[in-house]
């Protein structure tokens, strides 16, 4: 089954994100290095170690590097995240879970899969979630996704409903199996146990 | 009678901020550090050890022409010898191919700790809550985080307990944690950023781990008793690798503790009787993170690198115990390759599960333990793997072809 392409945010969001991401993770480990008592003075390898956080640190917080391909390629890093994000909603949705969502859920979940917590994040994502809904209300009436649809509400923007796909009893691949069906396979013993 | 299931899953390496390329291909200037701190390595190694023992340290991670230009290194008087060691560093460090794919090799996930691919990381926990009810316990061998800073331990935390991008709505008692190396790394400006022995890991999952062996509650269907027991045989200090000189040797070998196989043992042996008392047919699993005699399948250089910086030491005496307790397999982690094999001599199973979520090129996987009595009541194990569904785009694992 072929799908029409998902959302792509803008090369603008997704190169500042990424930035920020590494910002974030510079810190942590700057955070880390600060917080670590000081190895003996007398040890030759102090410079190394210094170089490799230095540079570390330095690769983490520098402009990623920016060409049509590259850019291209983040973007449908963060598509794929956005999408993944939306089908594990899709899935608790079927499982009884809600189904009715806005920007703000996808400021929250996006926050937890990018690590972004500080408040000076949360404007991004805020730019994220209305990219993501500005595109959602120019499908024609939803976005049909391996897992399901995503309805976005007309009268309101930002707001969506997400109807996962029914999922049969016999697609679970872990479905109860019978001793029956067990003896008819021939057995449990796993064949493929190789020795070394 | 309907098999026990169990989840396997290892190697997530939660961070809080998820990977998106690797910080070492993407920067000259890492790329040098690296370089830069592994021929440190090298040469504190040379300048603090004995001759004798570089060649069994280095063999076959150098030429043979470098080792004996190292050791010749040392013949010189005491202050000569800072510049010829650097002489005969130089020569290796240019020179020596092997040593450049040491580099890549060793390097590449254990001095940046890469994290997870928060894409499959979404697949993952709508797989397992998805197939939740068809399972009997959702068992993590290891690195759950990458490493242990607070933050990463935390995503780890919400991981398990948190409202999104979670595995929440499974029930407490089916989830089964244990520690791998990188949830023990604290960093350290001594080498290579990380050194083992990290104790966050027990605070953050104190509702899920007591440290360093543990029972879990045994998993129960008609006669069969299914008892999990986990320890941690992850390097309590860095002079405990196979050799310290070497600070990359630290960062990921784990060692059989005769204390704590002694308590594994014990715990073992008391499960068992309880089970047996109460009228069940226990068939007992152990869980660690670090496989006994696994064979790194990436060529020789992989290979050397895993004896000298990945894996279990004394392992022997582990194997020789769990023959010993009848233990039916190992379940373990860390490799990254999903490998089920019988080890020599001890006739041991061992199920490596291999990443689930690491962002890192290896294949994606976990595998479903099923454990049944088979007619005669002996215990049978059947191992079936699963793989991110990247084609139908369906946010979950499918089952191997």
């Amino acid at each position: 089954m072929a799908f029409k392409p998902f959302f792509p945010p803008s090369a603008e969001i997704t190169s500042q994100l990424i930035r920020r991401m590494g910002k974030r993770r510079a810190m942590t480990l700057l955070e880390e290095a600060g917080a670590a008592p000081a190895s003996e003075p007398a040890d030759d390898d102090a410079e190394t170690s210094d170089e490799l956080l230095t540079s570390i640190v330095a690769a983490l917080s520098s402009e990623p590097e920016s060409n049509p391909e590259a850019d291209w390629r983040e973007q449908r890093w963060l598509s794929g995240v956005i999408y993944h994000f939306l089908g594990f909603q899709a899935g608790r949705a079927r499982r009884g879970g809600r189904n009715e969502f806005s920007s703000a859920d996808i400021v929250e979940g996006m926050r937890d899969r990018l690590g972004l917590f500080h408040a000076e994040d949360a404007q991004l994502l805020e730019q994220l979630a209305g990219e993501f809904s500005d595109w959602l209300r120019e499908q024609d009436n939803a976005y049909a996704a391996g897992w399901g649809n995503i309805v976005p509400d007309r009268y309101e923007r930002g707001r969506f409903r997400l109807e996962p796909l029914p999922k049969a009893a016999s697609e679970s691949p872990l479905k109860p199996i019978t001793a029956k069906a067990l003896a008819a396979r021939g057995g449990l013993v796993n064949a493929d146990l190789i020795e070394q | 009678m309907i098999p026990v299931r169990i989840l396997h899953v290892s190697d997530l390496h939660l961070a809080e901020q998820p990977n998106l390329r690797s910080i070492v291909d993407r920067s000259s200037a890492v790329q040098k550090a690296i370089k830069n701190a592994l021929r440190a390595d090298i040469k504190h190694s040379v300048l603090h050890g004995k001759p004798y023992q570089l060649g069994a340290a280095f063999k076959g991670l150098l030429e043979e022409e470098n080792i004996k230009a190292l050791r010749a290194a040392l013949n010189v008087s005491r202050e000569q010898i800072n510049d010829a060691i650097d002489r005969a560093l130089e020569k290796i460090v240019l020179g020596d191919g092997s040593f450049k794919k040491a580099v890549a090799y060793s390097l590449r996930d254990q001095t940046y700790a890469s994290s997870f691919d928060s894409q499959l990381l979404d697949c993952l926990c709508n797989f397992i809550e998805e197939e939740e009810p068809n399972l009997d316990a959702i068992l993590i061998t290891g690195d759950l985080a990458t490493t242990g800073f607070e933050k990463d331990l935390a995503k780890g935390l919400r991981f398990l307990e948190g409202p999104s991008q979670s595995i929440s709505k499974v029930p407490f008692h089916k989830k089964l944690i244990l520690p791998g190396n990188h949830d023990r790394f604290a960093y350290t400006d001594d080498g290579f950023l990380y050194a083992p022995g990290g104790a966050l890991f027990d605070t953050a999952f104190s509702n899920y781990w007591s440290n360093p062996v543990m029972a879990y509650d045994p998993l129960r269907n008609g006669d069969l008793s299914v008892v999990i027991v986990a320890a941690d045989f992850g390097l309590q200090s860095k002079k405990d690798c196979t050799f310290p000189l070497a600070k990359v040797s630290r960062l990921s070998q784990g060692k059989v503790y005769p204390e704590i196989l002694a308590e594994l043992v014990r715990q073992t042996e008391e499960k068992k009787a309880e089970e047996k008392d109460r009228g069940y047919i226990p068939v007992v699993l152990w869980a660690i993170h670090f496989p006994p005699f696994f064979v790194e399948d990436t060529g020789w250089i992989g290979h050397l690198m895993y004896k000298l910086t990945k894996n279990l030491l004394l392992e022997k005496s582990l194997a020789r115990e769990a023959r010993k307790q009848q233990v039916h397999a190992i379940l373990a982690g860390h490799t990254h390759e999903a490998q089920q094999y019988l080890t020599k001599k001890y006739g041991v199973k061992v199920l490596c599960a291999g990443s689930a979520t690491q962002d890192d090129p290896a294949d994606k996987q976990c595998q479903v333990i099923e454990v049944s009595l088979d007619s005669g009541n002996q215990p049978a194990i059947k191992v079936i793997e699963y793989e991110p569904d990247t084609s139908a785009l369906i946010t979950s694992f499918k089952q191997k072809i």
